[in-house]
């Protein structure tokens, strides 16, 4: 048995074929967007590749009077060394230009990916929980770091060599024009118009691109599928065959992906076939021209000098569209990374807009819930019914009710992770929506389900909390939380790295540094989502004792979304959704 | 550089492949050289007879074989271009398969436990990352340096057959460059390649963190304050970008301007010996000419050394990656026909000082038996089943199958025995028979349907079109959390082992369908042994006796 999961054919039978063009102008204009601050250095970028490559043609002629001053005219040494003084010149200033050029790209290789990465980023992170809730955190991650970094050679790359494969050989075939006007029109013959073979050369490289993007990203896709669950297959004795499988699904990609290569490579070995023939015929031409074998147009007035120096630039005309045809697949990574970051750019924040003066209330609030409704996206309302209701301040209130019916949702709407879609809610007497941005969350604290840890130390996390709390506070809040009970077995105590490079901690162990980041707050107004749902007795033994420690304070205002109530005996109020609704 | 090594060995299985595309590489550099060349060298002998010709002198020139070497170089050269692109196209598919077999190979032997970690989404993707970066080992590296190498001494060699003097100053122009440039890259880029490895991998790490933490982070205002430091962590790692960029763009400037240097002093050098007339003007030309096309096997070295950087150090963490991991201490004990499973004064922590997973615990589950664990949801359970199977050793004592200690037993074997839920149902992106099949590889479809009754799915494959071939995309997508554990339970059940072990198998599930579910598994299970661990003993199937797993140990509830 060589593939024990079946092979991909069944799932995609054929690669798409190559299609030209079709990209959305929405995406092409939020590329556009991205590009505007960098203009002025691609064009910079553009202009000294342009001069450098123009520079092509001092050389030529330099050197093709140089060969045709020491064969033909057999003139003095001293005015030799002066073509040769000034061909150095002109290759040292050539080398240059080229440098100047590189690191004015790297420049604006850096800076459009540092713009755009920052534009996304804020973005992304005013989405909140609830925006990003929706999405996985994985090809969010992707799309904000190698999505964006494809923009960077699309920038400082592509779109300076387009310039300069309109202009280098624009005047290359201007100089072979004052040389020799049919040689000229060999030259443009052989491309019988730049935009034309651009186009020729765009799409091809274009659907190479597509299709090996195609394969390895289905291939990867199959790999990480089965190295992912590697255990599973161990497990079930098929460690063997899911690496024939990996080496057979292997191989069928790549006959189908050379499939569509050796068709699509043909494209630019047109171009090559061209550029090559076309120096070859003028070669032949000028040769002719000089043995005066030939006297068509202007042949006869060919010399040495201008044969010699029409030659060298035949293959400096096609290079620049060369270069332009390898760098095409920079833009159709931009224009895959565009056609991903312009919709996640375009999605609106389901955040409570919050634009008024008011600071953070004094001490433990009030939270008033007036005919309420909420949805998430285009699903319908949350609530069957519009929901009212009163928390006291200093109380402690439950929500219970079944799974999905609102709970999460009313925590969402009072920190104003969710805009509500109709009703009002007051903090403190106050509508949420005339606080002043960051005020409110001066002193609230949340607490969900599954705590997420941040890559980093214990410590790091719990000042996560209060960047500028004392050791002692910070101790305080991880005796309080229970976490010192462990981190003083781990090496290093609270500086143990946590997270995927540091200590697995427990689920229980991970929520008691997250209740230690809520407490080192002093929050007064502490919102807790399931907080003990699935917690071992030792860490909800802890957490119970701190929530309620806290409540006993009575200057806090606290909310606890709950499937088991019974756990909080001291509660002040049980709010259940579904006696609120029915 | 060891590291390095084993792949040039693993890459050497492709020898032949990669010595073709070497070889059509260098083929199109020589059609390049010879196309300008012969051009070079074929106007200038036409100019000097023409001169002769028009000044009444006789001289006979063959130009049609010339002409006809020049138009043969010219399509030589596109043709050579298209071939090398395929043929290296293929040894890189090539070797990307076999870096992925390899990989997979070397991790088989790790234990079941130690594989999990591969779930983790970073992890995952560094090992893309990698094998991707050390694709590029032969097509960056290797193909163009042994392009250059060979291209440079037979250039230089054929132009010193032609005039020796012009190939000395050439050579003492480029020999410098080729030497010093690539390692001079290759020594200032390693560093930052390292470092910009690990600023990516940080990078990512804080974005997945931040993104998940959403809810955290913005009730305690904490926003802006990650977004400057994402901010000052993005540019470390552009700047580190930056500053490859600038070293290889003056890298790739020196190249070239040490090309354009050679063909200077050829030119020079030239000027000299036709003026001196050791050498005619037609051949001096060919050389200069010959020379610019030469320098262009120069210009992708500095690319390859910095690229060479990258890819040693994604070598060193793939061997690492493989050789991590104690591999499972596996004996080659037949399996005993007596399947009781017993627990003798077994032990087992995560790290020390923590609760003990297991502390001196002894069970004896006779065969078809069933028995029930309540114990701590969350951590500690799907190692307990672990080391219940033999995946992970325990500390003291010993897991024995009969009278034979499960770490005697061959890996494979012993996997054999057990037939494990755990918490992550992992599905694959294949149909769903071929997922259900993993259980048991030759089950017919009456079977599946009725393992997928077992686990109250079969109306969801009835409403299916496609039945049981519906493919389920990546990691079983387009099913529900539920549905999903559900299909993981029924193979699962399939497969033909004496020792069910299943982890809250009805988690998440309604009262309703939980029912169902039950009687399922009570009817699959049948005559096998059975252990459930879960924290609630109302959502077991029908058990003989339940424990109670507290602080480690077991004890009877």
């Amino acid at each position: 048995m060589s593939a024990p999961l079946g092979t991909e054919t069944e799932a995609d039978a054929s690669l798409d074929p190559p299609r030209a063009g079709g990209v959305d102008p929405a995406v092409s204009g939020w590329l556009r967007e991205q590009l505007a601050p960098v203009r002025r250095g691609i064009r910079r970028t553009a202009l000294l590749g342009t001069l450098g490559g123009w520079l092509v043609i001092p050389q030529a002629g330099l050197i093709a009077a140089t060969v045709s001053g020491v064969l033909v005219t057999e003139q003095e040494p001293g005015h030799l060394a002066l073509l040769l003084g000034l061909l150095l010149l002109v290759l040292l200033l050539r080398g240059v230009c080229e440098w100047r050029r590189d690191r004015l790209a790297a420049g604006v290789f850096t800076d459009i990916r540092q713009r755009t990465r920052s534009t996304v980023a804020r973005h992304l992170y005013s989405l909140g929980p609830v925006g990003v809730g929706q999405a996985q955190s994985g090809p969010l991650a992707s799309a904000l770091l190698e999505q964006v970094d494809s923009l960077g050679d699309y920038a400082a790359r592509y779109q300076p060599q387009l310039m300069q494969a309109v202009m280098v050989p624009l005047g290359i075939v201007a100089t072979v024009f004052m040389l020799d006007w049919l040689a000229g029109l060999l030259l443009l013959l052989s491309a019988p118009l730049i935009p034309l073979f651009m186009a020729l050369v765009g799409m091809g490289a274009a659907a190479v691109n597509r299709s090996q993007f195609q394969a390895l990203a289905r291939l990867s896709g199959h790999f990480l599928d089965r190295l992912q669950g590697l255990a599973v297959l161990k497990h079930y004795g098929l460690g063997d065959a899911a690496t024939r499988d990996i080496a057979a699904s292997s191989d069928d990609y790549r006959r189908r992906t050379m499939a569509v290569l050796r068709v699509a490579f043909l494209s630019s070995a047109v171009l090559e076939f061209f550029s090559a023939v076309a120096v070859a015929m003028i070669a032949i031409y000028i040769g002719l021209g000089l043995l005066g074998f030939q006297q068509i147009g202007p042949a006869g007035a060919l010399t040495l000098y201008s044969g010699l120096f029409i030659l060298l630039l035949a293959p400096e005309f096609f290079a620049p569209l060369r270069d332009l045809g390898q760098r095409y697949h920079d833009r159709a990574a931009a224009m895959g990374a565009a056609s991903e970051l312009a919709p996640l750019l375009a999605k609106p924040s389901p955040m409570a807009v919050r634009s008024g003066y008011h600071g953070s209330p004094p001490a433990a609030p009030t939270i008033e819930l007036e005919a309420v409704q909420a949805c998430y996206g285009d699903s319908p309302p949350v609530f069957p019914q519009p929901v009212n209701l009163s928390i006291a301040a200093g109380s402690t209130t439950l929500l219970t009710g079944t799974s999905g019916c609102g709970k999460s949702t009313l925590l969402f709407l009072a920190t104003g992770f969710l805009k509500s879609t109709a009703g009002t809610i007051t903090i403190d007497g106050v509508p949420l929506q005339d606080y002043a941005p960051g005020a409110l969350e001066r002193g609230t604290a949340w607490l969900g389900q599954t705590p997420h840890l941040l890559p980093g130390s214990i410590r790091d996390n719990i000042l996560l909390g209060l960047p500028d709390a004392s050791e002692d506070a910070v101790r305080n809040a991880a005796e309080a939380a229970g976490v010192l009970r462990f981190a003083d077995h781990l090496p290093g105590g609270l500086d143990c790295l946590v997270g995927e490079r540091g200590h697995g901690l427990s689920g229980g162990e991970a929520q008691r540094v997250a209740l230690a980041r809520a407490l080192i707050r002093r929050p007064n107004l502490l919102l807790l989502d399931e907080p003990t749902a699935s917690l071992d007795p030792e860490s909800r033994r802890y957490l119970l004792a701190a929530i309620q420690q806290r409540a006993s304070a009575g200057d806090c205002t606290i909310v606890i979304a709950t499937h088991q109530p019974d756990q909080f005996p001291w509660a002040d109020q049980r709010i259940s959704l579904e006696s609120q609704n029915g | 550089m060891g590291d390095l090594r084993f792949f040039l060995v693993l890459l050497g299985r492709r020898r032949w492949w990669l010595a073709a595309g070497t070889a059509l590489m260098l083929l199109t550099a020589a059609a390049g050289f010879g196309l300008l060349a012969l051009s070079g060298w074929f106007i200038t002998a036409t100019g000097l007879m023409g001169l002769t010709l028009a000044a009444g002198g006789a001289m006979t020139l063959d130009i049609y074989r010339p002409g006809a070497g020049i138009r043969f170089f010219a399509v030589s050269r596109a043709v050579a271009r298209y071939g090398e692109r395929l043929v290296n196209h293929e040894a890189v598919f090539r070797i990307l398969a076999d870096l992925r077999t390899w990989l997979f190979r070397a991790l088989l032997p790790q234990s079941r436990a130690h594989l999990s970690r591969f779930r983790d989404g970073e992890l995952l993707n560094r090992v893309t990352t990698d094998i991707n970066t050390l694709d590029h080992l032969y097509l960056r590296v290797i193909g163009p340096t042994v392009t250059a190498v060979l291209a440079l001494c037979l250039g230089l060699a054929f132009i010193a057959w032609l005039s020796p003097p012009q190939a000395i100053a050439a050579l003492l122009v480029l020999l410098p460059a080729a030497l010093l440039v690539p390692w001079l890259t290759y020594r200032a880029g390693r560093p930052l390649a390292a470092a910009g490895a690990e600023t990516a991998s940080s990078l990512r790490q804080q974005v997945i963190g931040d993104l998940q933490a959403q809810a955290e982070l913005h009730a305690f205002g904490a926003v802006p304050r990650r977004l400057n430091e994402l901010e000052a962590l993005d540019h470390k790692y552009t700047g580190d970008e930056q500053r490859l960029l600038q070293q290889r763009s003056l890298a790739e400037s020196g190249v070239r301007l040490a090309t354009l240097l050679a063909l200077w002093a050829g030119l020079v050098v030239g000027v000299i010996t036709v003026a001196s007339g050791s050498v005619s003007g037609p051949v001096m030309v060919a050389v200069v000419l010959g020379l610019l096309a030469l320098g262009e096997v120069l210009t992708p070295l500095p690319l390859a050394y910095q690229m060479l950087g990258r890819v040693s150090w994604s070598a060193g963490r793939l061997r690492g990656l493989a050789d991590s991991g104690q591999p499972v201490s596996a004996g080659n004990a037949a399996v005993p026909g007596d399947k009781t499973l017993i627990l003798q004064g077994v032990s087992f922590s995560h790290r020390p000082g923590q609760t003990p997973c297991l502390h001196n615990a002894s069970l004896t589950l006779k065969p078809g038996e069933r028995i029930g664990i309540v114990g701590p949801s969350g951590a500690g359970k799907s190692t307990m089943l672990s080391v219940l199977m033999g995946d992970l050793d325990p500390e003291h004592g010993d897991v024995l199958l009969g009278d034979t200690p499960l770490r005697q037993i061959s890996d494979d074997q012993r996997q054999a025995c057990f037939a494990l839920l755990d918490q992550r149902a992992t599905l694959f992106s294949a149909s769903l028979a071929a997922n259900l099949r993993l259980g048991r590889p030759a089950a017919d479809e009456d079977e599946l349907m009725d393992a997928l009754a077992a686990v109250d799915l079969t109306s969801m494959v009835q409403r299916s079109a496609e039945g049981l071939s519906t493919w389920l995309g990546e990691a079983g997508s387009g099913l529900s959390g539920g549905q999903r554990r559900r299909l993981a339970l029924a193979r699962t059940l399939l497969k033909p082992a004496a020792i069910v072990l299943l982890d809250e198998p009805t988690e998440g599930l309604d009262g309703t369908t939980e029912r169902r579910v039950l009687r399922g598994i009570d009817r699959l299970v049948g005559e096998r042994s059975l252990i459930v661990i879960g924290h609630d003993p109302s959502r077991f199937p029908r058990m003989d006796r339940l424990l109670r797993l507290s602080e480690g140990r077991l004890s009877p509830l």
